[in-house]
């Protein structure tokens, strides 16, 4: 079995995090199968939860850094169908667990 | 630059709040629970509660079944898991998780040892003023676009898909922004803890 990073775990403890927020209940069947994989799993989602609660309104900056360009054509590429719209569940293409390739593949767009 | 107007008022909710279905009744939320208690004791194991508290936990959930007043509820397991989540989420903050084990996992994970915690409350409040400036620091930080979508979902409450629809982007975008705006008030924390500072650009360097 290969050692997730804890960056990796973090990646799908946050994953997980907004999944669940809108959770139905076949993701929480989900997410426990996720916990049950690594005792880490639980202290990584218990750190996100922590870190959100911590998040107070008056905290949050109204503005960020000006969008490079290139953020509004990916989004523009990606704009749904309708039919995709509405099959959309969190997660739900995917399979049990969000799919760290996947993130890590975002995180390198994002450079 | 977004513009996004909000088609309603939208009340604020707390980081894992669900929307309940306002209808009808909580007798059959607990029937719900009855039927899933075993899964609701598994899910709280799988969050390394000891089975005695656990007990309890599931004992303080059925209590608060009793005093609700909502309806039925469209998943019922769902809602009792996050019921269970929210419940054991107090209890942890409640008994001072953030020296326990949460930051013992955080100190193993990246080497640093770190004393127990007896630190006066006057010191708590001081670090968790400086825990909200590197949050606000690492979100400002954020290309606006993430964080603006960032701000419709965890200020104003709106879903991921409200989101989309809003913007006219795709859903799994608007997950990946979030997903980047957690990563960093994450670090920020990490931050706090090791004394480091925040990478407020963990994902590449600006060119």
């Amino acid at each position: 079995m290969i050692q997730k990073t804890p960056q990796e775990i973090r990646g799908e403890a946050i994953a997980w995090h907004l999944r669940l927020r809108e959770g139905a209940s076949a993701d929480w069947d989900a997410f426990v199968q996720w916990l049950e994989q690594d005792p880490a799993h639980s202290d990584a989602f218990d750190t996100i939860s922590r870190a959100d609660a911590a998040i107070e309104p008056e905290a949050v900056p109204l503005h960020g850094q000006p969008t490079p360009a290139n953020d509004q054509d990916r989004d523009e590429a990606t704009t749904p169908t309708p039919g995709e719209a509405l099959d959309y569940r969190p997660g739900g293409r995917r399979s049990d667990t969000p799919d760290c390739a996947h993130h890590a593949a975002d995180d390198a767009r994002w450079a | 630059m977004i513009i996004c107007p909000l088609r309603q008022l939208r009340r604020t909710t707390r980081a894992g709040d669900i929307i309940l279905n306002p209808e009808p009744a909580a007798g059959g939320l607990k029937t719900a629970f009855l039927e899933n208690r075993a899964a609701l004791f598994r899910y709280l194991c799988a969050r390394k509660v000891p089975p005695d508290e656990a007990e309890d936990i599931l004992q303080d959930l059925f209590v608060k079944l009793e005093g609700l007043k909502s309806g039925p509820v469209a998943e019922p397991r769902a809602y009792l898991h996050r019921m269970a989540e929210n419940l054991l989420y107090d209890r942890r903050r409640t008994a001072g998780w953030r020296t326990s084990r949460e930051q013992a996992w955080v100190a193993s994970q990246l080497g640093v040892s770190r004393e127990a915690d007896g630190r006066p409350s006057a010191e708590r409040q001081l670090i968790a003023r400086e825990e909200l400036r590197l949050i606000s620091e690492a979100l400002a930080a954020l290309p606006d676009r993430t964080l603006q979508i960032f701000r419709l979902y965890r200020l104003d409450g709106l879903r991921q898909r409200e989101i989309a629809v809003d913007l006219g982007i795709s859903v799994s975008s608007v997950e990946k922004h979030l997903r980047r705006a957690y990563q960093a008030v994450v670090q920020a924390q990490e931050s706090l803890v090791t004394g480091n500072p925040p990478r407020v650009r963990p994902t590449g360097d600006e060119t």
